[in-house]
Protein backbone atom coordinates (compact mmCIF):
# COMPACT_ATOMS: atom_id res chain seq x y z
CA UNK A 1 0.00 0.00 0.00
CA UNK A 2 2.77 2.76 0.64
CA UNK A 3 4.27 2.05 -2.45
CA UNK A 4 1.51 2.81 -4.39
CA UNK A 5 1.08 6.29 -2.41
CA UNK A 6 4.94 6.73 -2.58
CA UNK A 7 4.45 6.82 -6.74
CA UNK A 8 1.30 8.61 -6.98
CA UNK A 9 0.94 11.19 -9.57
CA UNK A 10 1.94 14.44 -8.71
CA UNK A 11 -0.29 16.54 -10.91
CA UNK A 12 -3.33 17.96 -9.86
CA UNK A 13 -6.58 17.07 -11.92
CA UNK A 14 -9.05 19.72 -11.33
CA UNK A 15 -9.38 20.36 -15.41
CA UNK A 16 -9.93 17.31 -16.05
CA UNK A 17 -12.73 17.47 -19.18
CA UNK A 18 -15.34 15.99 -17.52
CA UNK A 19 -17.24 18.76 -16.81
CA UNK A 20 -21.13 19.01 -16.91
CA UNK A 21 -23.07 21.57 -18.24
CA UNK A 22 -24.31 23.24 -15.46
CA UNK A 23 -27.90 22.02 -16.19
CA UNK A 24 -26.74 18.64 -14.93
CA UNK A 25 -25.37 19.86 -11.63
CA UNK A 26 -28.42 22.34 -10.61
CA UNK A 27 -30.84 19.34 -11.81
CA UNK A 28 -28.92 17.36 -9.09
CA UNK A 29 -28.99 19.70 -6.90
CA UNK A 30 -32.75 20.44 -7.35
CA UNK A 31 -33.57 16.75 -6.94
CA UNK A 32 -31.63 16.98 -3.48
CA UNK A 33 -34.47 19.03 -2.54
CA UNK A 34 -37.06 16.57 -3.32
CA UNK A 35 -37.75 18.24 -6.89
CA UNK A 36 -39.32 15.29 -8.80
CA UNK A 37 -39.96 16.96 -11.92
CA UNK A 38 -36.19 17.86 -12.00
CA UNK A 39 -35.85 14.73 -10.96
CA UNK A 40 -37.63 13.70 -14.38
CA UNK A 41 -35.79 15.82 -16.34
CA UNK A 42 -32.56 14.30 -14.76
CA UNK A 43 -33.92 10.45 -15.68
CA UNK A 44 -34.48 12.00 -19.51
CA UNK A 45 -31.31 13.54 -20.03
CA UNK A 46 -29.35 10.79 -18.39
CA UNK A 47 -30.84 7.36 -18.74
CA UNK A 48 -29.82 6.70 -21.82
CA UNK A 49 -25.98 7.25 -21.19
CA UNK A 50 -26.24 5.58 -17.52
CA UNK A 51 -28.26 2.58 -19.04
CA UNK A 52 -25.36 2.07 -21.89
CA UNK A 53 -22.73 1.78 -19.20
CA UNK A 54 -25.01 -0.66 -17.53
CA UNK A 55 -25.28 -2.41 -20.43
CA UNK A 56 -21.87 -2.56 -21.74
CA UNK A 57 -21.03 -3.95 -18.33
CA UNK A 58 -24.12 -6.49 -17.79
CA UNK A 59 -24.64 -7.00 -21.34
CA UNK A 60 -28.25 -8.98 -20.44
CA UNK A 61 -30.97 -6.50 -21.04
CA UNK A 62 -33.35 -7.04 -18.04
CA UNK A 63 -30.66 -7.44 -15.58
CA UNK A 64 -28.98 -4.00 -16.75
CA UNK A 65 -32.81 -3.04 -16.57
CA UNK A 66 -32.98 -4.02 -13.03
CA UNK A 67 -29.82 -2.06 -12.17
CA UNK A 68 -30.80 1.24 -13.90
CA UNK A 69 -33.96 1.25 -12.17
CA UNK A 70 -31.56 1.34 -8.88
CA UNK A 71 -29.31 2.96 -9.45
CA UNK A 72 -31.75 6.03 -10.14
CA UNK A 73 -33.32 5.26 -7.32
CA UNK A 74 -29.97 5.76 -5.17
CA UNK A 75 -30.00 9.16 -6.97
CA UNK A 76 -32.99 10.08 -5.79
CA UNK A 77 -31.99 9.10 -2.46
CA UNK A 78 -28.62 10.13 -2.14
CA UNK A 79 -29.33 13.36 -4.00
CA UNK A 80 -29.12 15.26 -1.31
CA UNK A 81 -25.39 14.28 -0.77
CA UNK A 82 -24.43 15.99 -4.24
CA UNK A 83 -21.42 18.52 -4.21
CA UNK A 84 -20.82 19.71 -7.60
CA UNK A 85 -17.55 20.91 -5.56
CA UNK A 86 -16.50 17.59 -5.70
CA UNK A 87 -17.14 16.20 -8.65
CA UNK A 88 -19.41 16.42 -11.78
CA UNK A 89 -23.17 15.13 -12.44
CA UNK A 90 -22.18 12.72 -14.57
CA UNK A 91 -19.38 11.05 -12.77
CA UNK A 92 -21.56 10.60 -9.61
CA UNK A 93 -24.06 9.19 -11.88
CA UNK A 94 -21.68 6.63 -13.59
CA UNK A 95 -20.03 5.60 -10.15
CA UNK A 96 -23.18 4.84 -8.72
CA UNK A 97 -24.17 3.41 -12.19
CA UNK A 98 -20.72 1.60 -11.93
CA UNK A 99 -20.59 0.36 -8.56
CA UNK A 100 -23.96 -1.17 -8.75
CA UNK A 101 -23.78 -2.87 -12.47
CA UNK A 102 -19.72 -4.42 -10.93
CA UNK A 103 -21.37 -5.55 -7.72
CA UNK A 104 -23.88 -7.13 -10.07
CA UNK A 105 -21.48 -8.66 -12.15
CA UNK A 106 -20.10 -10.16 -9.30
CA UNK A 107 -23.09 -11.94 -8.53
CA UNK A 108 -22.65 -15.37 -9.86
CA UNK A 109 -26.43 -15.41 -11.34
CA UNK A 110 -25.76 -12.12 -13.51
CA UNK A 111 -22.50 -13.59 -14.48
CA UNK A 112 -24.36 -16.52 -16.20
CA UNK A 113 -26.74 -14.61 -18.15
CA UNK A 114 -23.70 -12.39 -19.19
CA UNK A 115 -21.98 -15.19 -20.93
CA UNK A 116 -25.12 -16.63 -22.65
CA UNK A 117 -26.36 -13.47 -23.66
CA UNK A 118 -23.47 -11.63 -25.07
CA UNK A 119 -23.91 -12.45 -28.56
CA UNK A 120 -27.38 -12.02 -28.66
CA UNK A 121 -27.39 -8.12 -27.19
CA UNK A 122 -24.25 -6.83 -29.25
CA UNK A 123 -26.68 -5.32 -32.02
CA UNK A 124 -26.34 -1.51 -32.52
CA UNK A 125 -27.30 0.65 -30.05
CA UNK A 126 -30.45 2.90 -29.92
CA UNK A 127 -28.84 6.12 -30.19
CA UNK A 128 -30.56 9.08 -28.09
CA UNK A 129 -30.44 12.49 -28.79
CA UNK A 130 -30.56 14.12 -25.30
CA UNK A 131 -27.72 12.27 -24.42
CA UNK A 132 -25.38 13.78 -26.64
CA UNK A 133 -26.71 17.29 -25.23
CA UNK A 134 -26.22 16.53 -21.53
CA UNK A 135 -22.64 15.69 -22.52
CA UNK A 136 -21.64 19.49 -22.79
CA UNK A 137 -17.58 19.69 -22.86
CA UNK A 138 -17.29 16.17 -22.30
CA UNK A 139 -18.72 14.64 -25.62
CA UNK A 140 -18.53 10.76 -26.48
CA UNK A 141 -16.21 11.10 -29.49
CA UNK A 142 -13.75 12.86 -27.51
CA UNK A 143 -13.25 10.26 -25.07
CA UNK A 144 -13.07 7.53 -27.89
CA UNK A 145 -10.33 9.40 -29.44
CA UNK A 146 -8.75 9.86 -25.97
CA UNK A 147 -9.16 6.82 -25.31
CA UNK A 148 -7.97 5.17 -28.46
CA UNK A 149 -4.22 7.46 -27.81
CA UNK A 150 -3.64 4.67 -24.86
CA UNK A 151 -1.63 1.77 -26.67
CA UNK A 152 -2.99 -1.47 -27.62
CA UNK A 153 -2.13 -3.15 -24.59
CA UNK A 154 -2.89 -0.45 -22.05
CA UNK A 155 -6.16 0.13 -23.45
CA UNK A 156 -7.29 -3.40 -23.37
CA UNK A 157 -6.12 -3.51 -19.64
CA UNK A 158 -8.15 -0.50 -18.76
CA UNK A 159 -11.08 -1.75 -20.67
CA UNK A 160 -11.57 -5.12 -19.21
CA UNK A 161 -10.91 -3.87 -16.19
CA UNK A 162 -13.61 -0.66 -15.91
CA UNK A 163 -16.12 -2.79 -18.27
CA UNK A 164 -15.93 -6.30 -17.16
CA UNK A 165 -16.31 -5.71 -13.61
CA UNK A 166 -13.42 -7.76 -12.90
CA UNK A 167 -10.47 -7.62 -9.80
CA UNK A 168 -7.07 -6.48 -11.26
CA UNK A 169 -5.88 -10.04 -10.49
CA UNK A 170 -8.36 -11.31 -12.99
CA UNK A 171 -7.43 -8.47 -15.74
CA UNK A 172 -4.05 -10.34 -14.78
CA UNK A 173 -4.99 -13.65 -14.84
CA UNK A 174 -7.09 -13.20 -18.25
CA UNK A 175 -4.49 -11.51 -20.11
CA UNK A 176 -1.73 -13.84 -18.85
CA UNK A 177 0.52 -11.56 -17.29
CA UNK A 178 1.69 -10.95 -13.53
CA UNK A 179 -0.88 -8.41 -11.41
CA UNK A 180 2.07 -5.91 -11.13
CA UNK A 181 2.22 -5.53 -14.90
CA UNK A 182 -1.82 -5.47 -15.51
CA UNK A 183 -1.32 -2.96 -12.47
CA UNK A 184 0.85 -0.19 -14.14
CA UNK A 185 -0.85 -1.00 -17.92
CA UNK A 186 -3.96 0.24 -15.70
CA UNK A 187 -2.48 2.79 -14.10
CA UNK A 188 -0.61 3.89 -17.04
CA UNK A 189 -3.43 4.00 -19.40
CA UNK A 190 -5.45 5.74 -16.67
CA UNK A 191 -3.01 8.29 -16.55
CA UNK A 192 -2.69 8.73 -20.24
CA UNK A 193 -6.65 9.03 -20.35
CA UNK A 194 -6.32 11.79 -17.65
CA UNK A 195 -3.87 14.07 -19.22
CA UNK A 196 -5.54 13.62 -22.85
CA UNK A 197 -8.61 14.64 -21.35
CA UNK A 198 -7.61 17.17 -19.04
CA UNK A 199 -4.88 19.14 -21.86
CA UNK A 200 -7.98 19.68 -24.07
CA UNK A 201 -10.00 21.46 -21.67
CA UNK B 1 -9.25 5.37 10.22
CA UNK B 2 -6.97 3.38 9.28
CA UNK B 3 -3.12 5.13 8.74
CA UNK B 4 -2.64 3.38 5.13
CA UNK B 5 -3.89 5.52 2.00
CA UNK B 6 -5.69 3.36 -0.30
CA UNK B 7 -4.60 3.06 -3.82
CA UNK B 8 -7.48 5.53 -5.28
CA UNK B 9 -7.25 3.94 -8.66
CA UNK B 10 -8.31 0.44 -7.47
CA UNK B 11 -10.80 1.90 -5.23
CA UNK B 12 -12.70 4.40 -8.41
CA UNK B 13 -12.43 1.39 -10.77
CA UNK B 14 -14.43 -0.82 -8.23
CA UNK B 15 -11.97 -3.19 -7.95
CA UNK B 16 -11.80 -4.29 -4.56
CA UNK B 17 -13.31 -6.89 -2.94
CA UNK B 18 -16.01 -6.17 -0.52
CA UNK B 19 -13.86 -6.23 2.43
CA UNK B 20 -11.32 -4.28 1.44
CA UNK B 21 -13.49 -1.41 -0.29
CA UNK B 22 -15.30 -1.77 3.09
CA UNK B 23 -11.33 -0.38 4.65
CA UNK B 24 -11.10 1.75 1.96
CA UNK B 25 -14.42 3.10 2.48
CA UNK B 26 -13.60 3.66 6.25
CA UNK B 27 -10.33 5.23 5.41
CA UNK B 28 -12.05 7.76 2.98
CA UNK B 29 -14.41 8.52 5.54
CA UNK B 30 -11.29 10.68 7.54
CA UNK B 31 -9.44 11.78 4.72
CA UNK B 32 -9.43 14.49 2.63
CA UNK B 33 -6.73 13.88 0.92
CA UNK B 34 -7.97 10.15 -0.46
CA UNK B 35 -11.52 11.85 -0.79
CA UNK B 36 -10.05 13.98 -3.01
CA UNK B 37 -7.95 11.92 -5.34
CA UNK B 38 -10.84 9.56 -5.81
CA UNK B 39 -12.62 12.37 -6.78
CA UNK B 40 -10.22 13.16 -9.51
CA UNK B 41 -9.64 9.44 -11.01
CA UNK B 42 -13.49 9.28 -10.93
CA UNK B 43 -13.88 12.15 -13.66
CA UNK B 44 -11.15 10.36 -15.34
CA UNK B 45 -14.01 7.10 -15.23
CA UNK B 46 -16.68 8.87 -16.09
CA UNK B 47 -14.84 9.48 -19.57
CA UNK B 48 -14.39 6.24 -19.52
CA UNK B 49 -18.30 5.85 -18.95
CA UNK B 50 -19.06 8.15 -21.06
CA UNK B 51 -17.37 6.15 -24.14
CA UNK B 52 -19.66 4.22 -24.17
CA UNK B 53 -22.48 3.89 -27.22
CA UNK B 54 -26.10 5.47 -25.22
CA UNK B 55 -29.11 2.68 -24.55
CA UNK B 56 -32.58 4.10 -24.25
CA UNK B 57 -34.21 2.44 -21.43
CA UNK B 58 -37.59 0.94 -22.41
CA UNK B 59 -40.60 3.66 -21.48
CA UNK B 60 -42.03 1.63 -18.53
CA UNK B 61 -38.66 2.11 -16.43
CA UNK B 62 -38.88 5.80 -16.68
CA UNK B 63 -42.36 5.27 -14.81
CA UNK B 64 -41.71 2.76 -12.71
CA UNK B 65 -38.21 5.03 -11.47
CA UNK B 66 -40.25 8.40 -10.79
CA UNK B 67 -43.47 6.18 -9.42
CA UNK B 68 -41.07 4.58 -6.69
CA UNK B 69 -38.99 7.94 -6.34
CA UNK B 70 -42.48 9.52 -5.11
CA UNK B 71 -42.97 6.99 -2.55
CA UNK B 72 -39.44 7.17 -1.31
CA UNK B 73 -37.64 9.29 1.08
CA UNK B 74 -34.31 10.86 0.18
CA UNK B 75 -31.04 10.72 3.07
CA UNK B 76 -30.71 13.68 4.79
CA UNK B 77 -28.31 16.42 3.31
CA UNK B 78 -24.87 15.53 5.47
CA UNK B 79 -23.80 18.55 7.91
CA UNK B 80 -20.77 18.47 6.48
CA UNK B 81 -18.83 15.51 6.63
CA UNK B 82 -21.26 13.57 8.11
CA UNK B 83 -20.71 9.34 8.55
CA UNK B 84 -23.16 7.70 6.76
CA UNK B 85 -23.74 4.09 5.45
CA UNK B 86 -21.98 2.45 2.68
CA UNK B 87 -23.94 0.71 0.03
CA UNK B 88 -25.42 -2.57 0.55
CA UNK B 89 -25.47 -4.83 -1.62
CA UNK B 90 -27.73 -4.65 -5.06
CA UNK B 91 -31.12 -6.40 -5.13
CA UNK B 92 -31.79 -9.34 -6.96
CA UNK B 93 -34.58 -10.45 -9.15
CA UNK B 94 -37.56 -11.66 -7.21
CA UNK B 95 -40.67 -13.40 -8.47
CA UNK B 96 -44.04 -14.09 -6.97
CA UNK B 97 -44.24 -17.14 -5.03
CA UNK B 98 -47.47 -19.22 -5.85
CA UNK B 99 -49.61 -18.96 -3.51
CA UNK B 100 -49.15 -14.78 -3.48
CA UNK B 101 -49.76 -14.77 -7.17
CA UNK B 102 -52.41 -16.23 -7.18
CA UNK B 103 -53.89 -14.43 -4.53
CA UNK B 104 -53.35 -11.03 -5.16
CA UNK B 105 -53.25 -10.78 -8.82
CA UNK B 106 -52.43 -6.76 -8.59
CA UNK B 107 -49.12 -7.05 -6.55
CA UNK B 108 -46.78 -5.35 -8.21
CA UNK B 109 -42.86 -6.20 -7.51
CA UNK B 110 -40.11 -3.68 -7.27
CA UNK B 111 -37.09 -5.26 -7.20
CA UNK B 112 -34.43 -3.44 -4.59
CA UNK B 113 -34.82 -0.32 -4.92
CA UNK B 114 -34.06 1.70 -1.63
CA UNK B 115 -30.57 0.67 -0.73
CA UNK B 116 -28.93 3.60 0.69
CA UNK B 117 -25.81 5.07 -0.05
CA UNK B 118 -23.40 6.45 -1.62
CA UNK B 119 -20.33 8.40 -0.70
CA UNK B 120 -17.70 6.12 -0.31
CA UNK B 121 -16.50 7.12 2.28
CA UNK B 122 -18.86 7.04 4.50
CA UNK B 123 -18.62 5.28 7.46
CA UNK B 124 -21.06 2.41 8.52
CA UNK B 125 -22.92 2.82 12.19
CA UNK B 126 -22.16 0.62 14.52
CA UNK B 127 -25.62 -1.57 14.34
CA UNK B 128 -27.48 -1.71 17.60
CA UNK B 129 -30.91 -3.70 17.30
CA UNK B 130 -32.05 -6.61 15.59
CA UNK B 131 -33.76 -4.09 13.31
CA UNK B 132 -30.64 -2.09 12.75
CA UNK B 133 -28.19 -5.40 12.41
CA UNK B 134 -30.23 -6.52 9.43
CA UNK B 135 -30.42 -3.44 7.90
CA UNK B 136 -27.25 -3.10 8.39
CA UNK B 137 -26.04 -6.34 7.36
CA UNK B 138 -23.27 -6.57 4.09
CA UNK B 139 -25.55 -8.78 2.48
CA UNK B 140 -28.65 -6.96 2.75
CA UNK B 141 -30.77 -7.06 0.30
CA UNK B 142 -33.86 -4.68 -0.10
CA UNK B 143 -37.02 -4.62 -2.22
CA UNK B 144 -40.50 -2.35 -2.01
CA UNK B 145 -43.59 -3.29 -2.96
CA UNK B 146 -47.04 -1.19 -3.09
CA UNK B 147 -49.47 -1.53 0.04
CA UNK B 148 -52.83 0.18 -0.49
CA UNK B 149 -51.97 3.48 -0.68
CA UNK B 150 -48.00 3.30 0.33
CA UNK B 151 -45.45 0.31 0.40
CA UNK B 152 -43.81 -2.26 2.00
CA UNK B 153 -40.20 -2.34 2.32
CA UNK B 154 -38.65 -5.01 2.84
CA UNK B 155 -34.96 -5.70 3.92
CA UNK B 156 -33.52 -9.41 4.18
CA UNK B 157 -30.25 -10.70 5.51
CA UNK B 158 -29.69 -14.28 4.08
CA UNK B 159 -26.96 -14.98 6.19
CA UNK B 160 -28.98 -13.73 9.35
CA UNK B 161 -32.05 -15.49 7.93
CA UNK B 162 -33.84 -12.50 8.95
CA UNK B 163 -35.79 -9.86 7.69
CA UNK B 164 -37.18 -6.15 8.53
CA UNK B 165 -40.61 -5.12 7.44
CA UNK B 166 -41.77 -1.33 7.76
CA UNK B 167 -45.47 -0.74 6.22
CA UNK B 168 -45.03 3.36 4.94
CA UNK B 169 -47.46 5.74 3.95
CA UNK B 170 -50.58 3.12 5.08
CA UNK B 171 -52.97 3.94 7.10
CA UNK B 172 -53.99 2.10 10.70
CA UNK B 173 -55.68 -0.91 10.09
CA UNK B 174 -59.64 -0.23 11.07
CA UNK B 175 -60.84 -1.04 14.65
CA UNK B 176 -60.54 -4.44 15.40
CA UNK B 177 -57.95 -4.83 12.46
CA UNK B 178 -54.16 -5.50 12.57
CA UNK B 179 -51.54 -5.81 9.86
CA UNK B 180 -50.13 -10.01 9.97
CA UNK B 181 -46.75 -9.94 8.51
CA UNK B 182 -46.32 -13.73 7.04
CA UNK B 183 -43.34 -15.65 6.27
CA UNK B 184 -44.35 -17.69 3.15
CA UNK B 185 -42.52 -21.11 2.83
CA UNK B 186 -42.70 -24.61 0.81
CA UNK B 187 -45.48 -25.36 3.15
CA UNK B 188 -47.35 -22.49 3.40
CA UNK B 189 -47.48 -19.19 4.89
CA UNK B 190 -46.52 -19.11 8.58
CA UNK B 191 -47.38 -16.06 11.05
CA UNK B 192 -44.10 -13.64 11.47
CA UNK B 193 -45.80 -11.21 13.94
CA UNK B 194 -47.70 -8.08 13.52
CA UNK B 195 -46.51 -4.77 11.78
CA UNK B 196 -47.68 -0.92 12.61
CA UNK B 197 -47.55 1.68 9.81
CA UNK B 198 -44.21 3.49 10.14
CA UNK B 199 -42.43 1.12 11.99
CA UNK B 200 -39.39 -0.95 10.93
CA UNK B 201 -40.21 -4.67 12.99
CA UNK B 202 -38.03 -7.42 12.45
CA UNK B 203 -39.77 -10.57 11.63
CA UNK B 204 -39.89 -13.43 14.07
CA UNK B 205 -39.18 -16.89 12.32
CA UNK B 206 -36.23 -17.22 10.40
CA UNK B 207 -36.53 -16.60 6.38
CA UNK B 208 -33.80 -19.25 4.95
CA UNK B 209 -35.64 -21.37 2.45
CA UNK B 210 -38.66 -19.16 2.71
CA UNK B 211 -39.88 -17.78 -1.00
CA UNK B 212 -42.01 -15.03 0.06
CA UNK B 213 -43.02 -12.25 2.25
CA UNK B 214 -46.98 -10.88 2.92
CA UNK B 215 -48.89 -8.84 4.91
CA UNK B 216 -52.55 -9.06 5.26
CA UNK B 217 -55.56 -7.32 7.13
CA UNK B 218 -56.54 -9.96 10.06
CA UNK B 219 -58.57 -9.59 13.21
CA UNK B 220 -57.45 -8.00 16.32
CA UNK B 221 -55.04 -10.86 17.89
CA UNK B 222 -54.21 -11.92 14.03
CA UNK B 223 -55.21 -15.62 12.72
CA UNK B 224 -53.60 -19.06 11.90
CA UNK B 225 -53.93 -18.89 8.45
CA UNK B 226 -54.17 -15.18 6.60
CA UNK B 227 -57.81 -15.03 5.45
CA UNK B 228 -57.77 -12.29 3.29
CA UNK B 229 -55.89 -11.56 0.45
CA UNK B 230 -52.44 -9.84 0.99
CA UNK B 231 -52.37 -6.00 0.69
CA UNK B 232 -48.52 -6.44 -0.33
CA UNK B 233 -45.84 -9.22 -0.98
CA UNK B 234 -42.47 -8.95 -1.52
CA UNK B 235 -40.72 -12.08 -3.25
CA UNK B 236 -37.51 -13.90 -1.78
CA UNK B 237 -36.42 -16.39 -4.22
ZN1 LIG C 1 -5.81 8.71 2.70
Amino acid sequence: MSMLVADRPQVTMGDVAVRDIPALADLLRQVGQGDDAAFAQLYDATAARVHGLICRILVDRSISEEVTQEVFLEVWRTSPRFDSQRGSALSWLFTIAHRRAVDRVRSSEAARHRDTAYVATQGEPAYDSTAEQVDGTLRAETVRTAIGSLSPLQREAVELAYFEGISHVEVADRLGIPLGTAKSRIRDGLLKLRSTLGGES
Amino acid sequence: MSDEHIDPIDYTMDALNDVSRRRADQHLAGCEQCQAEVAEWREVTAGLGSSVEPVDPPPALRQAVLAEAARSAQERAPASTSAHRTPSASGRTRHPGRWLSAAAAAVVLIGGGITVATKPWQHEPTPVSSVERVEHAPDAQHATAPARDGSLVMVTSEKQGKAVATLRGVPNAAAGKVYQAWIITGSGPVSAGFLAPGKATLLQGSITGAKAAAVTVEPSGGSKQPTSKPIAQVSMT
